[in-house]
Order: C-alpha cells, then sequence, then structure tokens
C-alpha cells in the first residue's frame, strides 16, 4: 500500500471522530511516514511497518471518545415540558441553524468571487486568443492587441485558478470546522443532558 | 509485559525522553524502542493523553517544506516524572520482599 492508499484508508476508518481529531492523526502519520522515508525506507516499507488502518482507527476511537453515557431515563414530565416548549426551542434552533447557514454563506462568497475570476480569465483567454484571428484579417493592429491581452488572459488564467483552488479548500476546510463545532454541541449532549439534569432531580 | 504495567511505563518513558530535549514522533518511537517495545501506534494516544493532562505542550517547524510537530515536556511533566521515581522506590521494596519470600522456601 503506498502513502495515499494508507491515509485514505485511516481517513474512512475515522469517520466516527470529529474533523480536528481526524486531521491531527492523520497529520500524525503522514508525518511519520515522511520522516521513515526521509530515514532510508520506501515508502511501501513505511506504510508496512505501520498497523492496519481498521486497527489504528479502532483504537484511536477507543481512547479518543469518552464512553457514552447512560442517560438515566427521562421522567414522564422532563418529556412533557420538551413537547410543550417545542415552539420555544425548535424556533431556536432553527434560528441557530439559520444563523449557521448564513456564515456558511459568507465562508463561500470567497470562492465564488475566485472562481468568476477564473472564468473571466479563461474566457478572456480562449476569446482573445481564437476570436483574434477574425479581427486580424479585418483590421491587423486590432488583432494583435486582441492577440495580446488574450495571451496575457491565459497566464492569468493559471493563477486564478489556482487562487480559485486555494480559495475552495480554505472556505472548505472552514466550513467544516464551523460545522464540527456545532456538531460537537449536540454530539456531547451539551443543551439536553442539562435538560436532563434539572428533570430527574 | 503485563499491558497495563506497560501503559504506564510508556507514558513515563516519553515524558524522560522529552526532559533530555524536545522532540517529534518519528525519533521518540525510536529513543523509546530502546527501552520498551513500542509501536508508531501506540504512542500517538500516549502523546493525545500526555497532552491532554498537561504534561506536555507541542510546536510546530518547517521541516524540508513540510511541518513537523515537536512535543515539549512541561513542568507538570517533569513533576510527574518525579512523582513516578518516588512511588517505584515503594514497588522496588515490595518486588525485594517478594523475592526473599519466594527464596526461603
Amino acid at each position: 500500500m503506498n502513502k495515499q492508499m494508507f491515509l485514505n484508508e485511516l481517513d474512512k476508518a475515522l469517520f466516527k471522530l470529529s474533523y480536528s481529531e481526524k486531521k491531527n492523526i492523520l497529520n500524525y502519520y503522514e508525518e511519520l511516514i515522511e520522516d521513515y522515508k526521509e530515514n532510508g525506507c520506501s515508502e511501501e516499507e513505511a506504510v508496512a511497518r505501520l498497523e492496519d488502518p481498521k486497527e489504528i482507527a479502532d483504537r484511536a476511537i477507543g481512547e479518543l471518545q469518552p464512553p457514552t453515557d447512560d442517560h438515566a431515563s427521562s421522567s414522564i414530565l422532563v418529556k412533557l415540558l420538551i413537547i410543550l416548549g417545542s415552539p420555544l426551542w425548535a424556533s431556536i434552533l432553527l434560528a441557530g441553524a439559520m444563523f449557521v447557514l448564513s456564515i456558511l454563506i459568507i465562508i463561500w462568497c470567497l470562492p465564488i468571487v475566485t472562481v468568476s475570476f477564473a472564468f473571466a480569465s479563461v474566457a478572456g483567454a480562449l476569446i482573445g486568443v481564437f476570436g483574434a484571428v477574425p479581427v486580424m484579417v479585418t483590421t491587423f493592429l486590432y488583432g494583435i492587441f486582441q492577440l495580446g491581452v488574450g495571451i496575457f488572459c491565459v497566464g492569468l488564467s493559471y493563477w486564478t485558478i489556482r487562487l480559485a483552488q486555494l480559495s475552495i479548500d480554505y472556505s472548505k476546510n472552514l466550513s467544516w470546522r464551523v460545522l464540527d463545532s456545532v456538531i460537537s454541541i449536540f454530539r456531547n449532549g451539551g443543551c439536553f443532558s442539562w435538560i436532563k439534569i434539572n428533570g430527574s432531580r | 509485559m503485563d499491558i497495563q504495567l506497560k501503559k504506564g511505563l510508556l507514558d513515563i518513558c516519553v515524558l524522560t525522553v522529552l526532559k533530555h530535549s524536545d522532540s517529534y514522533g518519528y525519533q521518540i518511537v525510536k529513543d523509546v524502542s530502546d527501552y520498551v517495545e513500542t509501536s508508531e501506534s501506540t504512542l500517538y494516544p500516549i502523546l493525545k493523553r500526555l497532552e491532554a493532562n498537561g504534561s506536555l505542550t507541542t510546536y510546530s517547524v518547517e521541516h524540508q517544506g513540510r511541518l513537523r510537530k515537536y512535543y515539549q515536556i512541561t513542568d507538570n511533566g517533569k513533576a510527574k516524572i518525579d512523582e513516578f521515581l518516588v512511588e517505584w522506590r515503594q514497588v522496588e521494596k515490595i518486588y525485594q520482599f517478594i523475592k526473599e519470600e519466594n527464596e526461603h522456601e
């Protein structure tokens, strides 16, 4: 198995963990494989030294994830309160979800801009270069100018496409971190365990 | 070696290696392996645990175009090493006792 395959397998096996925990583990193993390579091992040898990705994942999940608490059975009263209070907490939840959605939209504005620039550069390049020929037939100087602009756009396209790729990665990363923090509020039962604790007293 | 025993020992071994100097994953595995059989995967949860209980901190250094994570012992970690040494004097006494009783048969 090569490094990328190993990391992909590990990534899949670690699906239960949060994005940041998963990233930590993947970085750790990638670093380790690179260090082995630096010290003379081939990539295949380095990966062979490590355990099977599934086993690594099981161990990591076992150690990192706190055992899920056995929630004491909620009393009827608590259940009733939750139902009665639903107009309140459901609308708060909805407002929260809209807030998170607007944050995500703002995050993705950046790639929308950079991708538009990339499209514009590519369009300019194509139209400039290929459209220059018919123009050159009528007025040579204009055609040359258009060709020049087209070639400039080819170069520009390279950079705008790279910038677009970087901003997409950046936004993806940021979006996952935002969603991650939101999900961990619920996974750790933050809000709901509070209700259960107070209900069972 | 008994797994539970090994677990406690490994934590302190890692801290001791770090007390000598800051180090990174690959190097730590190599250094600790000289004394206790360790694999890369056993090391990761140990490092995470030690970071969680404040015995070490981390920082990143650029190395040949990639980031390498370095681990550094804290005062808390150094205190844990001292605690371990004190506790194991007790263990030594108990070992002596068991050994002597065993030999008297």
